[in-house]
């Protein structure tokens, strides 16, 4: 009798002993400030006009979205981060794939103390999609124009539901909702943008986001602190300052001297030496492709063999390999990483030079064809790689370089002598390949054009069963990749690299991260 | 002396209209388009048209340099295309962040570049006067873009003694004293060009003064070598390291571009390249104007106190 007593005294004491102990280490968590070195000056801190991965890395965590995805893993791990419930607790799709209801979270509430409802969703739509809207913006139209393409209305039955209408079925909405720069549904605080206007947003973003926005130094820093009211898990860190570093050797400095503990893009030159000072670099792919547009205007590779025989000869894998030096992975299809239409086992052409050449003898080549290759700063090295490979089969190559601006001014208008252009872009949604290739797409440089593909991928679209909508978008890019509408070349792999004070930092499949599980092990 | 301020005045004002129209027109004739930079990939050639044609980008040179010409009288310049904020509002602090990497640089330039010239000018000729001097010319020979990684590697890196970059400890609030730690590699890096360049000058006009009538004279009275620096030699070097000086802040304000790329110094020429790459007309020019604005009231200043120290300037 007497032994259960203190049997049960001893166990609770070790089980609260513990529990003090495993609280502890949970309380050891908070506090601190994580600096960021950027390689670029952010653009805007306005979810409707933000552009680039750096912007979205710092906006995502000052705003949420209806819905959000899990980036708290590594990609190598969940190579396909899922979609969970942001500012939408819940959503249904109607049968026929045209109407999404999403039930709104309670009590959320915007930085500035006001409420987050229905009509702060409406609002936030309508600046992006409804020309009639007093605070329409066109800007934030034009960005997020592939996510509203299809929206017929908004509506608010009360003040927890927004159902929205499509004009037809559109299955990536929930995807591109969690987007980036191009697909963003980042919501802000309609009272920011009454008070502030839709030019002063970008001042004064205001969201219902786990940090808040507190100054922007331009050229200098972005300080974020943590929003106590915050609907979700309190984060960890107090603050975060996110620094422009554009030079990639001052960046690495900093971060060897703990000036910053977390960079993005490690020169990779410096990738193996930071690896060896005890550095964490990640290994992961994102769903971005550095690929080279195909210039249809270009007479020379109009037969499809001549493309085909440019891509048997590109050895992608060495490439990758040793010009690269295993930062990047090789690109065998326009379809990214990151969702579940990916197939890592789709190879579009093989390394195979000899076929190269009898495809240009069956086309009539075999003297030899030529054409120039247009990029921007950056992509000289690879280039002169794909240059010498195509010299071995009788594809003779002119490599012509622009700064990014004066390359982006000639892009949808090159000459005809152009035959390919560079570009490294991506989104994780599959809707991607209808943004790249879709005939009626304006980013779809070089005027790709195919009615099978363009019907695959409408098929993809309206698709409302999840197996049919992977099995059209696996079509999609088989025929994009047997026509050779676009030439994949590799997938970057070094994002970031981390410093040694810094705890749980996950590298996702997503060109950008989610910090709030990260903590420091020195405050 | 009013006269010759008003000429001179006048002339600055009549060069910085000058230079406007030129970048103006540099600007016009390159290839960029800043409302690709705010539309992003997404865009269509419509939309991009459209926003072109509401931001007056569509229009003939002469409209829109006219416009711009006509708003900066009125002290309004314009908007950043591709940020959406006041061209004001993104230069101005980055350009006190330049004027004072500038003029740390400017003090390092000139403290040392004078006690070297001084030295190496009295000891002519000497090993001294040979190692000062073969020491600046490797100086003025190093690219200060490398120099700048060398005193990271060294000073940040192994030794840990002062910040690799920016301008401030982020995770503290800064005091001016963490200020002063950031300054020092980049305001190093930036003067050596200038140290150089004024010890040889100084260390010429020393050589010149001591070989002058009236010194020799002090020297055969048996006056010490400090008393001629002092009552001879300094009043006569001075003017050429006014005219120098100001000359090379100039070219400091200018030249830090690599160092603040270097360093991550929040300065000018950081927003200044995100203008250019992205064809940001109002903020480039109203960038340019004021570099071109420093450089122009550093030279009317210092013809201005060459004249206070010799009248009769005003009159040639």
């Amino acid at each position: 009798m007497k032994l259960f007593p203190t049997l049960a005294a001893g166990v609770s004491l070790v089980a609260a002993t513990y529990s003090y102990a495993a609280h502890a280490g949970e309380d050891d968590k908070y506090g601190g400030t994580l600096v960021v070195a950027q390689n670029a000056e952010i653009t805007q801190l306005d979810p409707g006009r933000q552009l680039g991965w750096e912007t979205f890395r710092i906006t995502r965590h000052i705003f949420d979205a209806l819905v959000s995805e899990d980036l708290s893993k590594s990609g190598n791990d969940e190579p396909s981060p899922a979609i969970i419930p942001a500012l939408a607790e819940s959503w249904a799709v109607s049968p026929d794939g045209k109407v999404y209801t999403f039930k709104l979270r309670q009590g959320v509430k915007f930085h500035d103390g006001t409420d987050f409802n229905a009509e702060a969703v409406a609002f936030n739509i309508r600046r992006a999609w409804d020309p009639s809207f007093e605070f329409y913006d066109e800007v934030t139209a034009v960005n997020v124009r592939n996510t509203y393409i299809y929206l017929d209305k908004v509506e608010t039955p009360d003040a927890s539901t927004v159902v929205l209408t499509f004009k037809q079925p559109f299955s990536p909405l929930l995807r591109l909702l969690a987007q980036g720069s191009g697909g963003t549904g980042l919501i802000a605080s309609p009272e920011s943008i009454r008070k502030y206007g839709n030019d002063g947003v970008v001042e004064h973003p205001t969201g219902t986001g786990p940090y808040k926005f507190v100054e922007r130094i331009r050229g200098q820093s972005v300080e974020i602190e943590r929003f106590d009211d915050y609907w979700g898990e309190k984060p960890y860190l107090d603050r975060i300052v996110f620094r422009p570093i554009p030079d990639g050797n001052a960046r690495v400095a900093a971060l060897e001297t703990g000036e910053v503990d977390l960079i993005s893009w490690p020169p990779r030159d410096a990738v193996e030496r930071l690896k060896g000072e005890g550095f964490d670099v990640p290994n992961v792919s994102i769903p971005s492709i550095y690929y080279y547009n195909v210039n249809f205007a270009n007479e020379a590779f109009k037969d499809v063999r001549v493309r085909q025989a440019l891509v048997h000869a590109i050895d992608r894998e060495a490439l990758a390999r040793d010009l690269l030096k295993g930062t990047a992975s090789p690109g065998y299809s326009v379809l990214v990483p990151g969702s579940a239409a990916f197939d890592p086992a789709f190879r579009d052409y093989n390394f195979d030079p000899e076929k190269s050449k009898a495809l240009l003898k069956e086309a009539g080549l075999e003297k030899g064809v030529s054409a120039t290759i247009s990029i921007y700063a950056g992509g000289e090295a690879v280039a002169e790689w794909v240059q010498r490979d195509a010299a071995k089969v009788g594809i003779n190559l002119n490599i012509r370089s622009y700064d990014w601006n004066s390359f982006l001014a000639q892009e949808r208008t090159p000459g005809a002598d152009v035959g390919f252009s560079s570009m490294e872009w991506g989104f994780l949604t599959p809707y991607w390949l209808s943004i790249v290739g879709n005939s009626n797409s304006g980013s779809n440089t070089g005027g790709y054009k195919s009615e099978a593909f363009d019907a695959a991928v409408s098929k993809a679209i309206a698709a409302t069963d999840p197996a049919q909508e992977v099995a059209n978008w696996r079509e999609a890019n088989r025929i994009i990749a047997e026509d050779v509408g676009k030439i994949p070349l590799f997938l970057e792999r070094t994002h970031y690299a981390v410093g040694k004070n810094v705890r749980d930092f996950a590298s996702p499949a997503q060109a950008w991260y989610d910090l709030k599980k990260v903590w420091l092990a020195e405050k | 002396m009013i006269a010759f301020f008003l000429r001179r005045l006048t002339a600055a004002i009549l060069v910085l209209a000058a230079v406007t129209f030129v970048v103006f027109l540099i600007v016009y004739l390159s290839p960029g388009d800043p409302v690709k930079t705010l539309l992003g990939q997404s865009a269509t050639a419509e939309q991009i048209a459209g926003m072109r044609a509401r931001l007056g980008l569509d229009l003939p040179f002469h409209e829109q340099y006219g416009a711009w010409l006509w708003r900066v009288a009125h002290g309004d310049f314009g908007r950043s295309i591709s940020t959406q904020v006041p061209a004001m509002s993104i230069l101005l602090p980055a350009f006190g962040n330049t004027l004072i990497l500038a003029l740390s640089s400017l003090f390092l330039s000139l403290l040392f570049g004078i006690a070297i010239g001084v030295t190496s000018g009295f000891r002519a000729g000497r090993l001294l006067d040979k190692v000062l001097m073969f020491f600046t010319e490797v100086l003025a020979a190093t690219p200060v873009f490398w120099l700048g990684l060398i005193l990271i590697w060294i000073f940040a890196r192994e030794l840990g003694w002062l910040p690799s970059s920016g301008m401030r400890n982020m995770r503290a609030r800064g005091s001016s004293l963490d200020l002063l730690a950031h300054l020092v590699l980049p305001s190093i890096a930036a003067s050596v060009l200038a140290i150089s360049i004024i010890a040889r000058l100084v260390r010429g006009a020393v050589i010149d003064v001591l070989a002058s009538d009236y010194v020799k004279i002090a020297q055969a009275a048996g006056m010490s070598s400090f008393r001629i620096f002092r009552k001879q030699v300094w009043r006569n070097i001075l003017p050429p390291i006014i005219s120098v000086g100001g000359l090379q802040f100039g070219t400091l304000f200018g030249g830090v571009i690599f160092v603040e790329a270097v360093f991550a110094w929040p300065g000018i020429s950081a927003q200044l390249f995100n203008a250019i790459t992205a064809g940001d007309v109002a903020v480039i020019q109203a960038g340019v104007l004021m570099i071109a604005a420093t450089f122009v009231a550093i030279n009317l200043v210092v013809d201005m106190v060459l004249v206070w120290l010799n009248p009769r300037r005003a009159l040639s």
